[in-house]
């Protein structure tokens, strides 16, 4: 048998499907399509989830802002967790633009660059979220201290432990970053942990960006080598 | 929007091998084949009301179902299953022999050579194809013939 053959088997299996797959016409027009959720659909609820409690934090953090406009230690430190906020909303907003922007009925290799794009986007926000939580927490834990509690946090918490929390931080960065590296392709159960230990390993963004090169040389009218036909 | 609907699954039924085709060619596993038919089918509804019939309908399902299958492709492990059903399966098509071989070998491809052979083995023309996938003829026709090279090495190799 050659290669020929083959395809003319190919050809021959459409009458077979013509049988055995029977599309559900009911079920296409009921009401309950519409709240099926597709992929994409998914990744913009948790985009729009994210978007709504990074509104709410600016919201408290500019509530905040306001009540210690007189005092130059607090207006640092909710200065901080404001501009952290109003990155990620950004950061949300562009990918809620990309994602509206998305026409799946569109050449394949522009819409996988747009879909990449974005994920690569994601990424780096998801793990330069994760390196700066260890960072942010000290200013979260002095405004939520005065916020919430009303005492003054700078007056229980001296310079000294301020400025060992923020060193600690970075060491747990640092360790983090590691660790994800050295441990992080063992096997891990939870599908969630395993994400955010290859977010900072930046497994995650060397895939992304390593298809970004391979859309790239896809569109690209050079003889390729027979190894980049290979399934990565 | 009665007529819209009546219409989409018209062309649905004439075109459904592509759904199976493109599932087949992207998942091995039955369960995972008929999740991406599922999504598939889901997109293309929710597409359908910006179907611009400059384009044969064929030519429109495949840019969708190959954009949703190479998505679902590169993002299986965090996969949901749709929680409802538009699609159902008599059975899960028992195909030949020499079918089967041809899927493994497409299946030894990535995902973007994958998406070019279906479409010359389903008798696209060059021009057909680049427009399908967003690439020159010229590209199209260079690929084509690597990868119809490389899958006759494979087979031949398989075939000893």
């Amino acid at each position: 048998m050659t290669f020929e053959d083959l395809q003319r088997a190919w050809n021959a299996q459409d009458r077979k499907l013509d049988t055995l797959i029977q599309l559900n016409v009911s079920q296409l027009r009921g009401s309950h399509v519409d709240s099926l959720r597709t992929a994409l659909d998914r990744l913009r609820r948790s985009i729009v989830i994210e978007l709504v409690f990074n509104a709410i934090a600016l919201f408290l953090i500019a509530m905040f802002i306001g009540d210690h406009l007189g005092d130059a230690r607090y207006l640092v430190t909710a200065g901080l967790l404001h501009v952290s906020v109003v990155l990620l909303i950004a950061a949300a907003v562009r990918q809620l633009i990309a994602l509206h922007n998305v026409d799946y009925a569109g050449p394949v290799v522009g819409v996988q660059r747009t879909l990449t794009r974005l994920r690569v986007e994601r990424i780096r926000t998801s793990k330069w979220t994760l390196i700066a939580a260890p960072l942010l927490w000290t200013p979260v834990l002095i405004a939520t201290i005065k916020g919430v509690l009303g005492v003054d946090a700078f007056a229980i918490l001296d310079a000294k432990w301020i400025a060992t929390n923020l060193l600690f931080g970075v060491a747990v960065i640092v360790l983090m970053q590691w660790a994800a590296k050295r441990y992080g392709d063992r096997a891990m159960r939870s599908p969630f942990l395993r994400s955010v230990v290859d977010d900072l390993a930046g497994r995650k963004l060397n895939e992304a960006m390593g298809f970004l090169d391979r859309l790239e040389e896809f569109e690209r009218e050079t003889p390729l080598s027979s190894t980049r036909l290979r399934a990565q | 929007m009665k007529q819209a609907g009546n219409r989409f699954t018209t062309l649905l039924e004439q075109h459904k091998g592509i759904l199976y085709k493109v599932a087949a060619a992207y998942c091995r596993e039955a369960e995972d084949r008929h999740d991406l038919m599922q999504e598939i089918v889901l997109q293309l509804w929710r597409s359908f009301p910006r179907y611009d019939e400059q384009w044969r309908f064929s030519t429109w399902m495949y840019r969708i179902a190959m954009n949703v299958a190479i998505s679902h492709y590169r993002r299986t492990r965090d996969t949901v299953p749709l929680e409802g059903a538009v699609l159902e399966l008599a059975a899960e098509p028992e195909i030949d022999d020499d079918v089967r071989v041809l899927y493994d070998l497409i299946g030894g491809l990535d995902e973007l050579s994958r998406g070019l052979v279906i479409l010359f083995l389903d008798g696209h023309s060059h021009d057909e194809i680049a427009a399908i996938l967003g690439l020159t003829s010229t590209n199209v026709a260079t690929r084509l013939n690597r990868i119809k090279q490389r899958l006759r090495n494979d087979y031949q190799e398989k075939a000893r």
